[in-house]
């Protein structure tokens, strides 16, 4: 297969990263004593903390997730997975509070996959969970720290966790999902699972965008154990020569697929939990004698399971793409007006958008209301010129185009150097720094101009900075057929003096 | 004010001549760097580069020619500000080429800055040598597939090989970012004719194919001794029946998988095959392994573009 030969060199895996030092307080002494003269001893320490996430992720942590959040399609043969933009964040946590191992390190925290078929209460009891206003199953509700270290009768929470002060409090927020501990025990991981849970990817990042770009490439993640709850699929069937046969359609990729039919898709939701605190009684460990657990949820996101989307389905269902054997036409311009009428003014504006106008309200200098053409800078056609080959405009006026025959202003280079000034106005180092170095420029001119005004008076012509020397100077440097003609007037009024 | 004395001494056209004489100033790194940003279109509002929804409608992808007349007037725009007198204005005339040439310089090299381990001198130095390929193009893509496969990867090349559809001459991008969450937009340092999105291997998901008594398989394993990678599907390079490796699932709750047990499996099933060694160094089956064995293969598609020269 082609994609596996892509694979290769493209990704690397590790079975993880730890960090080098784990959550803690940590001391730094050190002491020099110096052996000159009257021996001293010097002295110093710090403390200093290396926090680790336990309660709670800062969003940029999360890099992406899979399913893609909120998306609806072809998800139930995947095992959802987190991805992080922190290579360590797996392992900077353990679930017993104890050192990592390094041999089989342990993530200390899961993917649990949920749907509201787990949802296993009958009718009576939700009315009931209802009335004594419980939280909805599987909600994630935002409480104190000290609400989900110590939440009551009934339910169970992380045992022994203690806050570490410096930058944890019990009043600070944290994420918390409430499920059932039947359900949790039979879902969760068992420890001996956990260690296969968690790897790091290493990939080249040469052709991603740029701010992926600027990372080493390195991301963590954590995989879910459970494929997705999805909705029991019929294929359709049709009746043909008396028999029953299944009815088929060309898919994307060219081959023929069975039509299946879901009357409703089918949501998940994956939860990323910090297992500290539940060391020993995940699945297949102690019974949870309490009715609910409650979890941290370090993120969590959802997807429905339905249809047939996937990366590849909504590749090829780009517009217009149709795939490497046909060519696509794919112009950015607005496309124009169908049927096509066949008089003068819209023939004018087909071919404009076809030139990648649109027309836009304008209002001019005076007041008046008209409508003017626009066109960014992402053209559908060549437009042809190198970069330098355009005349200079001294401002934005200057850019304004006006077509007599229709009487509409063509606006777009006027809107991009005016667009231009604003942002460098935005920009007031850029600003100064333009200001300045313009400055400079002019006062090098005019130095150079008194000299040479000085050179002709007192003809000077030997010496550094003569008049020759200039000529030269200029000649070297200008290139511009407009600067040769300067010379050339140069070298004349040279002459004659 | 001139009087008429000194006019005849200075004739006006003199004035100009020196003027336009080039000046020695190496034009400042921040302003070089703010107009190379500026060139590839950084701080343009959306709406001025997509001033109307029809041109980039949902689900779709959209080719384009970077127009140097536009990139040259909000160059020049941008450095007009503080510009007070006329001679100002003739300093920045002059001036005009050597800011587009520095823009030209940075804009190309943009995407190499501040990348983690870019200190290398020398690759810094041969990157600064790329020369911007006018005409530069590029293409949009408006998709959710942006917003929800994150860094996703995409390749851009001038020519494309027929028999071996593989692409020729890969181009430099200039520019790949998104403008909102669900739209990607991609400067290439020449002229597309043929590009290729990939799914992004770090996002690549662990997946099994249905079995078709319930429950799920794998149909293939991949080798971990060497050559490695290469995907085997069976003793035979075959599927046959009975070959796939059945997901072992844990029993009551439903769709959970027995990791542990499944890891055990794998790792019989490759050892058995000899696509894995049985002692030393590699012998080992860590979640890396198992990271390797599980993912789906990438997702990957090709286009070609049309040839849009001037029509």
């Amino acid at each position: 297969m082609a994609g596996e030969a892509e694979l290769k060199g493209e990704i690397r895996f590790f079975q993880s990263c730890i960090p080098s030092l784990p959550a803690g307080d940590y001391r730094i002494a050190v002491e020099q004593t110096l052996q000159m003269g009257e021996r001293a001893r010097y002295n110093e320490e710090l403390m200093f903390t290396v926090a680790g996430p336990r309660f709670s992720l800062a969003p940029s942590d999360v890099y992406s997730v899979y399913p893609p959040r909120d998306e609806t399609g072809a998800y139930d043969n995947a095992l959802p997975h987190i991805v992080f933009t922190r290579k360590t964040i797996p392992w900077e946590r353990t679930i017993d509070g104890k050192a990592q191992d390094l041999n089989a390190p342990y993530p200390f925290a899961a993917l649990l996959v949920v749907s509201d078929k787990d949802d296993s209460r009958t009718a009576q009891q939700r009315e009931a969970d209802k009335k004594a206003k419980k939280p909805p199953f599987g909600a994630v509700r935002s409480v104190k720290i000290s609400n989900l270290l110590d939440p009551g009768s009934g339910i169970r929470g992380p045992k022994g966790v203690k806050l570490n002060e410096k930058y944890e409090s019990p009043d600070d927020l944290c994420n918390v999902v409430d499920l059932p501990s039947k359900l949790f025990q039979a879902i969760a991981p068992a420890q001996d699972d956990l260690p296969y849970l968690a790897h790091v990817r290493k990939v080249d990042s040469d052709n991603k965008e740029t701010l992926a770009r600027l990372g080493d490439g390195c991301y963590s993640l954590i995989v879910a154990n459970r494929f997705p709850e999805t909705t029991v699929k019929t294929p359709v069937t049709k009746v043909e020569h008396g028999k029953e046969v299944p009815v088929t359609e060309i898919l994307y990729d060219g081959k023929e697929g069975p039509v299946f039919e879901e009357k409703e898709g089918q949501k998940n939701t994956a939860y990323l939990v910090s297992l500290e605190g539940f060391d020993g009684c995940l699945h297949g460990g102690t019974r949870i004698t309490e009715e609910t657990v409650r979890l941290a949820v370090l993120a969590s996101w959802s997807f429905t399971c339905r249809g047939k989307n996937d990366f590849k389905v909504l590749m090829y269902n780009l517009d217009p793409l149709k795939g490497i054997h046909e060519e696509s036409d794919g112009r950015l311009c607005v496309p124009p007006p169908e049927p096509a009428a066949d008089d003068e003014a819209s023939k004018t504006v087909a071919a404009a958008f076809e030139h990648g106008y649109v027309g836009l309200n304008h209002m001019v200098r005076i007041g008046e209301k008209t409508v003017s053409w626009y066109r960014g800078p992402l053209v559908p056609i060549d437009v042809g010129k190198p970069l330098d080959d355009y005349p200079f405009y001294p401002c934005a006026d200057a850019a304004l185009g006006y077509d007599y025959k229709s009487g509409l202003f063509e606006t777009t280079y006027a809107a991009a150097w005016q667009l231009g000034r604003l942002l460098a106005l935005q920009n007031r180092l850029f600003a100064r720094e333009v200001y300045l170095y313009r400055r400079e420029v002019t006062q090098v001119i005019a130095d150079e101009i008194r000299a040479a005004d000085t050179h002709k008076k007192f003809n000077i012509t030997d010496g550094k900075s003569d008049g020759r020397m200039l000529e030269r100077h200029a000649l070297g440097r200008l290139t511009s057929d407009e600067g040769r003609r300067a010379v050339g007037t140069l070298s004349e009024k040279g002459s004659k003096s | 004010m001139e009087t008429a004395n000194q006019s005849e001494n200075q004739p006006k056209s003199d004035f100009e001549l020196r003027l336009t004489k080039g000046v020695d100033l190496p034009v400042p790194d921040g302003i070089a760097s703010w107009l190379g940003r500026a060139l590839l279109l950084y701080g343009v509002p959306f709406n001025y580069l997509i001033p109307d929804e029809r041109m980039l409608p949902p689900e779709s992808i959209r080719f384009f020619y970077l127009d140097p007349a536009w990139v040259q007037c909000l160059l020049e725009g941008a450095v007009s500000v503080g510009r007070g007198t006329e001679r100002d204005e003739m300093v920045d005339q002059e001036l005009s080429n050597s800011f587009l040439t520095h823009a030209s310089a940075s804009g190309a090299s943009l995407r190499d800055r501040g990348r983690a381990g870019s200190e290398d001198g020398e690759a810094t130095a041969s990157e600064k040598q790329t020369q911007l390929n006018w005409p530069l193009t590029g293409f949009l893509m408006r998709s959710s597939a942006v917003e929800g496969w994150q860094g996703l990867e995409v390749i851009a090349a001038e020519g494309f090989d027929a028999r071996t559809e593989e692409p020729i001459g890969i181009l430099r991008a200039l520019r790949i970012d998104r403008l909102r969450p669900d739209v990607l937009l991609c400067i290439y340092n020449g002229v597309i004719k043929f590009i290729e999105i990939k799914q992004p291997p770090e996002g690549l998901h662990f997946g099994a194919s249905p079995a078709h008594e319930g429950g799920f398989q794998k149909l293939s394993v991949r080798r971990l001794n060497a050559p490695a990678g290469e995907q085997l599907p069976g003793p035979d390079k075959t599927v046959q029946h009975g070959d796939a490796l059945v997901v072992p699932m844990r029993p009551g709750a439903n769709r959970v998988i027995k990791v542990k047990q499944l890891a055990k499996d794998l790792e019989k099933k490759l050892k058995d095959m000899g696509a894995m060694d049985k002692q030393g160094e590699y012998s080992r089956f860590t979640s890396a392994e198992f990271g390797l064995q599980m993912v789906e293969s990438p997702g990957r598609v090709r286009f070609k573009a049309t040839d849009r020269r001037r029509t």
